[in-house]
């Protein structure tokens, strides 16, 4: 049943759930729903209510205080469903060596392998409305540096149409059950705003609950779920910590660090000099099957061992469809070579290439509490988001490997953008392209121990029994596929876990 | 084996002739057209890249030995 904080009965608040989630967006629904399923006893608490609402929303203003960002107050949802409320709905699993631990790479690797969420990704299908993935990667002939890999979209439109028709929205798709659940309580318009301890068996005893009118309640449980997103579950974190002496995963003082997004940007252009693609190279059937809009975008992606031969991140790089048009003096960018080119004899089509990559894990990236307080006394986000030299030389040493594709296959030629043409591009002052994916990602990240982390391999809280996190803040790193496939699975590994506890 | 005339007053015969050329010879003839036209950049299986402005050109185009062919 669905039912309102402010006038819900007394015995719905005082009842001991066997799992308390907070958090009703796509995280927390499907650990609700399943651990439901299977007999639990679930309360479900959403801060927002069934709709989107600027009293809501206020709770997320919060301050940018490193590279420029989107308004944090509208950049996620909070209401029931959260940011699927307004996600575009692609869809990617991570490729398994996102999970590898690099000697290059500070921070990096995850304390489990990609076969601990693996199984559950048919069922994260399902449950997104997706088709099969299979087969994600493919060689790209005239490469052994860069493969082909799909995204698929949870939209009820083929393939090749981007954005053409509606995501799966858990404002609405599950309404229904969980309207009429036994096992689950879902109570809105209920704010999280602390935690009872009991330090001394490291248990986290009980949720304190507010609404908005006034009202006040303890929640407990056995078990708590922290499914708030990747800025809120960090936020809460940070705060509570204050509160309780680094209990909560702050031992080592990690929570809120290491804070990613996926940068987006356009990265470049390229041109091809055939007028039908007619030879058997599979790069050039590639391209035909994008121009013939058989597939949305060609994305590329680098190898494992390219990565680590050349020092890079993992990478999204969108061939977007090919366009019968000259390149214009700005595209030409000044090259002799490429001036003396003549539209409909020596080239035939250009087109842009756009990317979105992974973020190196930087403990300077962060989000931080700032001295300003919300409603409920808790004091709000700063997020201090930033690169490094490593998260631009990724997408110009995929673009790189794109031109030398090109030559080798003599199909055409690549350009990379002028950012990236600077010597030093980190000490930009203003990327005024650069924009990221909406994707929260870090803050609580999955580690052995809390010098590196705040959650471990089950997603609980260092030195919380009882505690987990479920969402994107929990990724050590994140690869370059959007986070919603991997939050999926993850929730579904953490509800099965918690049915066995 | 005679055929009746259409109402165009072609032959049978010659009104298939007709549609097989439009449905196989006028795409072939406009294809290989095509093809003639556009010719890929040489190949080259080993290159040496070079940037000219934003461009990542081959050394041999930046060199001029590499024109379009």
């Amino acid at each position: 049943m669905i039912l309102d904080f402010a006038t819900a009965p007394e015995e719905t608040l005082s009842t001991r759930y066997d799992v308390c989630v907070a958090g009703a967006g796509p995280a927390g629904q499907v650990i609700a729903r399943r651990l439901a399923e299977a007999g639990k006893r679930v309360l479900l608490l959403e801060g927002g209510g069934l709709e989107v609402s600027e009293e809501s929303q206020e709770l997320y203003e919060g301050d940018v205080l490193g590279m420029p960002y989107f308004d944090l107050a509208w950049s996620r949802l909070r209401y029931f469903g959260g940011a699927t409320n307004h996600w575009g709905g692609r869809c990617r699993p991570l490729d398994s060596y996102d999970f590898d631990r690099r000697d290059d790479i500070p921070l990096s690797g995850w304390p489990i392998t990609a076969d601990a969420i693996e199984p559950y990704l048919l069922e994260t299908c399902d449950i997104l409305g997706l088709g099969p993935f299979e087969p994600r990667l493919r060689a790209v002939e005239g490469s052994d540096t860069l493969t082909e890999s799909l995204f698929r979209w949870s939209l009820e439109a083929p393939f090749a149409q981007l954005f053409d028709g509606s995501p799966v929205r858990f404002e609405s798709v599950w309404r229904d059950w969980f309207e009429d659940a036994e096992g689950a309580t879902v109570l809105i318009n209920a704010n999280l705003t602390g935690v009872r301890l009991d330090p001394d068996r490291g248990l986290l005893r009980a949720l304190e609950v507010q609404g908005y009118q006034g009202r006040r309640a303890e929640v407990t449980a056995d078990s708590f779920v922290l499914a708030m997103g990747g800025l809120e579950n960090v936020r809460f974190l940070l705060n509570q910590n204050r509160r309780h002496d680094d209990r909560l995963g702050n031992q080592g003082g990690m929570v809120g660090l290491c804070w990613m997004e996926h940068p987006h940007i356009d990265i470049g252009k390229y041109i091809i000099t055939e007028r039908v693609f007619t030879h058997l190279h599979t790069f050039a059937l590639m391209l035909d099957s994008l121009h013939r809009r058989q597939k949305a975008e060609m994305m590329l992606s680098p190898t494992p061992e390219f990565m680590r031969q050349a020092g890079i991140m993992n990478c999204g790089l969108r061939m977007r469809r090919p366009e019968r048009r000259a390149l214009s003096e700005d595209e030409i960018g000044g090259s002799e070579f490429m001036s003396r080119l003549v539209y409909d004899e020596d080239y035939f089509y250009c087109g842009n290439l756009y990317g979105a990559w992974e973020q190196a894990p930087n403990p300077e990236s962060k989000l931080v509490l700032i001295d300003d307080v919300d409603r409920f006394g808790g004091r709000r986000a700063g997020l201090d988001w930033r690169l490094q030299d490593i998260d631009l030389r990724t997408p110009r040493a995929c673009v790189e490997e794109l031109g030398r594709m090109l030559i080798r296959t003599g199909l055409g030629r690549a350009r990379v953008h002028d950012w990236m043409l600077e010597p030093t591009p980190t000490e930009i002052d203003d990327f005024p392209d650069l924009v990221g994916g909406k994707h929260h990602m870090g803050g609580a990240r999955m580690s052995e121990t809390p010098a590196t982390g705040v959650v471990d391999a089950d997603c609980r809280i260092h030195g919380i029994e009882n505690a987990y996190v479920a969402g994107s803040a929990i990724y050590p790193t994140a690869g370059h596929a959007n986070p919603t496939v991997t939050i999926v699975q993850f929730a579904l590994r953490l509800a099965d876990h918690l049915k066995t506890v | 084996m005679t055929l009746r005339k259409g109402a165009a007053g072609l032959s049978r015969r010659r009104v298939i002739l007709a549609a097989l050329g439009a449905v196989v010879v006028l795409p072939a003839a406009r294809f290989a057209w095509l093809w003639s036209r556009g010719e890929r950049m040489t190949p080259n299986p080993d290159p040496d890249i070079a940037m000219q402005g934003p461009w990542i050109l081959d050394r041999a185009d930046v060199e001029g030995e590499g024109e379009a062919q």
